[in-house]
């Protein structure tokens, strides 16, 4: 079974690199382009894991740190930071709200990134 | 021992205005904060108990001076309380007390001070007209002592913890405190309470306004030198005017010209320096509201270049990584299939899209480097993992030079050490991208080295990791090699061999192996020699 995706990010030119980049790799791929939007579709889609971007344009990847914990239907989902907002202060913040890891995009091509996901996809409890 | 009540009385007289005046003002500068009301109330009690000790000494009917020496101990009940309340709150504005201490230590305390004032205490009391009123221990006593001991032993605990966990200003209160409450307790329980019930001998009872000096001392100390209740300037001008005061009913009072001569000038003294204090301790407030006020914009504007820095980053980061992303794509095939020709131009885009994001890392690097703001994520790593990562990233950039990188593994595994990988791996990518930058032909040799092993080639002896890369490349001379860890240096070969890089590689490598408590330098023969770039970390490992 494909496993899914969601997509937490507000430039579009980047969202699109990654939607394509996953599809083609055989994920079933959401995007949302705000933190608003992105739990709505976690509660919706219940992805198996979500790749979230800090700086949104409508509240911020904190946010939907706080809004998914604070939520039983959608607390368990992984989130995997993926931004270009390298704030020592952020990333405690949001490993203290239980991001999985903070990583930046231009360490990144679309390709080291699908491996990194499969990689913490692996290693979960399946349910 | 006329003398001795006089003098005493004086005493008595200037103690108890400094503790009651003290208790108002801490009281009036913030009446909604707990230490503060709790500092009044002791400051209260120790003046009655002060005046209460001191009436035997002028009363004449024997049950009035019990009835005072009974009253002695039921204020000592309140004042070793108070005291142990004030060691648990202080210096917390709001406190909640538990239930135990409202419903079960309040009701005891108050059940034990009004013991005190039963023939169980003290039962009777020795007149004489050569000595001091002596009273008569009853078997209640011990109840006495337990509470009060233990209450004054408690809140000296508690004091000494939060002292110990206190940093800055308030450590210093919390010292004077204990200084002060620690001299006068141990002179009351000893002079006032074990020397008259023990050994039967109440001359010294006399004294007490004195035992109480430490404490009025050290905390008016605190008040003026270390804020303690913030009330330095109101505090200031109420002694001073108090002492005034007092020195202007000495020349009122004075028998002879030679005291009123000795009075008057201790009253001028005393007005004289008085306003100077008063005048210095204004303007060392104002100066320090102004360093305050202007420290707050310091860290205001310290915030928003930070965060300028990092937005500012973040935007230039962005189409970066579209770029890198989809040239990426491009080079994996996601588009249809490269052939020679077309590759060899989408990696040199791909490469420089590289560099201007190690350039985008580098800016940020030093801006954080510069504000003290770089965060170190200490974990076990293998220094033997990230060389040889490091080492296979850039093998590439070798093979288009024709340059022969390689990593001299150690014979055997180097010990895992606590280091913050990712900073280290920056460390070692810059100065073999150093390397490899500046030297046009031959090898690139890296080396590490645990302690048992490790030998710098100055000679000495090293407890110390120590990472080598020896070049053949173009050397440098004792002038390039002294500004070779500064922002935007590159060495005189920079301007020949290469163009890349702004010159932060290595003033960063710098910086970060110093907060690893570590060194790195270089060593070259000169022009033409090449060159060996040494990395030393402790060796820190984890227990």
């Amino acid at each position: 079974m494909a496993k899914k995706i969601l997509i937490v990010e507000d430039e579009k030119i980047l969202a699109d690199m990654y939607e394509e980049s996953f599809r083609q790799r055989g994920f079933d791929v959401a995007v949302a382009f705000s933190a608003e939007q992105g739990i709505t579709l976690a509660k919706r889609e219940k992805p198996d894991i979500v790749l979230l971007d800090i700086l949104l344009p409508v509240g911020s990847g904190i946010a939907f740190l706080r809004a998914k914990k604070d939520d039983p239907a959608i607390a368990l989902i992984p989130v995997v930071v993926f931004s270009n907002y390298d704030d020592p202060e952020t990333k405690r913040e949001a490993a203290e709200l239980g991001a999985l890891e903070y990583l930046l995009k231009t360490s990144f091509t679309p390709q080291q990134i699908i491996e990194r996901v499969e990689q913490f996809l692996s290693s979960q409890p399946t349910s | 021992m006329n003398l001795f009540i006089d003098l005493n009385l004086w005493t008595l007289g200037i103690v108890l205005n400094v503790m009651l005046i003290l208790g108002l003002v801490v009281l009036h500068r913030h009446h909604y904060n707990i230490t503060n009301i709790v500092f009044a109330f002791f400051a209260l009690v120790n003046a009655l108990w002060g005046i209460v000790n001191y009436l035997p000494f002028y009363l004449t009917s024997p049950s009035s001076i019990l009835f005072s020496l009974r009253a002695t101990l039921f204020f000592a009940v309140w004042q070793t309380f108070l005291f142990i309340l004030l060691a648990s709150v202080f210096p917390r504005a709001t406190f909640r007390f538990p239930v135990w201490v409202k419903f079960g230590a309040l009701p005891l305390v108050f059940l034990v001070s009004l013991f005190t004032l039963t023939q169980y205490v003290f039962s009777d009391v020795l007149l004489s007209s050569s000595q001091p009123p002596r009273p008569i221990v009853g078997p209640g006593m011990v109840i006495f002592a337990l509470a009060a001991v233990s209450m004054v032993g408690g809140g000296i605990i508690v004091l000494t913890r939060k002292l110990r966990k206190a940093e800055g200003v308030e450590k210093i209160q919390l010292r004077y405190l204990l200084i002060g409450v620690g001299l006068m307790f141990s002179s009351i329980i000893g002079l006032n309470f074990l020397l008259p019930v023990l050994l039967t001998n109440t001359s010294l009872v006399i004294f007490a306004p004195l035992f109480v000096l430490p404490f009025v001392i050290a905390t008016t100390y605190a008040i003026t030198k270390h804020h303690l209740f913030d009330i330095r300037l109101i505090a200031t001008e109420i002694l001073t005017a108090l002492l005034i005061l007092i020195s202007f009913f000495r020349i009122v009072f004075s028998n002879t010209p030679q005291d009123l001569l000795v009075n008057g000038g201790v009253f001028l003294g005393l007005t004289f320096f008085g306003i100077l204090l008063i005048r210095s301790v204004l303007l060392e407030i104002k100066q320090k509201e102004q360093l305050r006020v202007a420290y707050a914009k310091l860290e205001e504007l310290d915030r928003s270049k930070s965060e300028f820095v990092s937005i500012a980053s973040h935007q230039l980061r962005t189409p970066l990584t579209a770029m890198k992303g989809y040239i990426s794509m491009i080079l994996e095939g996601s588009y249809g299939k490269l052939d020679t020709k077309q590759k060899q131009p989408v990696e040199s885009i791909y490469e420089s899209n590289e560099r201007l994001i190690r350039l985008v890392n580098d800016l940020l690097n030093v801006s954080r480097i510069e504000s003290g703001k770089v965060e170190m994520k200490w974990e076990q790593g293998s220094v033997e993992e990230i060389i040889k990562s490091v080492v296979e990233e850039l093998r590439i950039k070798t093979k288009e030079k024709n340059v022969e990188l390689v990593f001299e593994e150690p014979e055997s595994s180097l010990p895992l050490v606590r280091v913050d990988k990712e900073k280290v791996r920056n460390v070692v990518l810059n100065v073999i991208d150093n390397a490899i930058r500046y030297t046009p032909k031959g090898n690139i040799v890296v080396n590490a080295k645990s302690p048992a092993f490790a030998k710098a080639s100055a000679g000495r002896q090293m407890s110390n990791l120590l990472i080598s890369v020896k070049d053949t490349g173009e050397g440098m001379t004792q002038e390039e090699m002294g500004k070779l860890f500064q922002t935007f240096s590159r060495g005189g070969a920079g301007m020949r061999f290469s163009t890349e890089g702004a010159g932060l590689g290595l003033y960063i490598a710098k910086k970060f192996v110093e907060m690893h408590k570590g060194r790195i330098w270089v060593e070259s023969q000169g022009k033409g020699q090449g060159s060996t770039f040494y990395v030393e970390l402790p060796v820190k490992q984890e227990i």
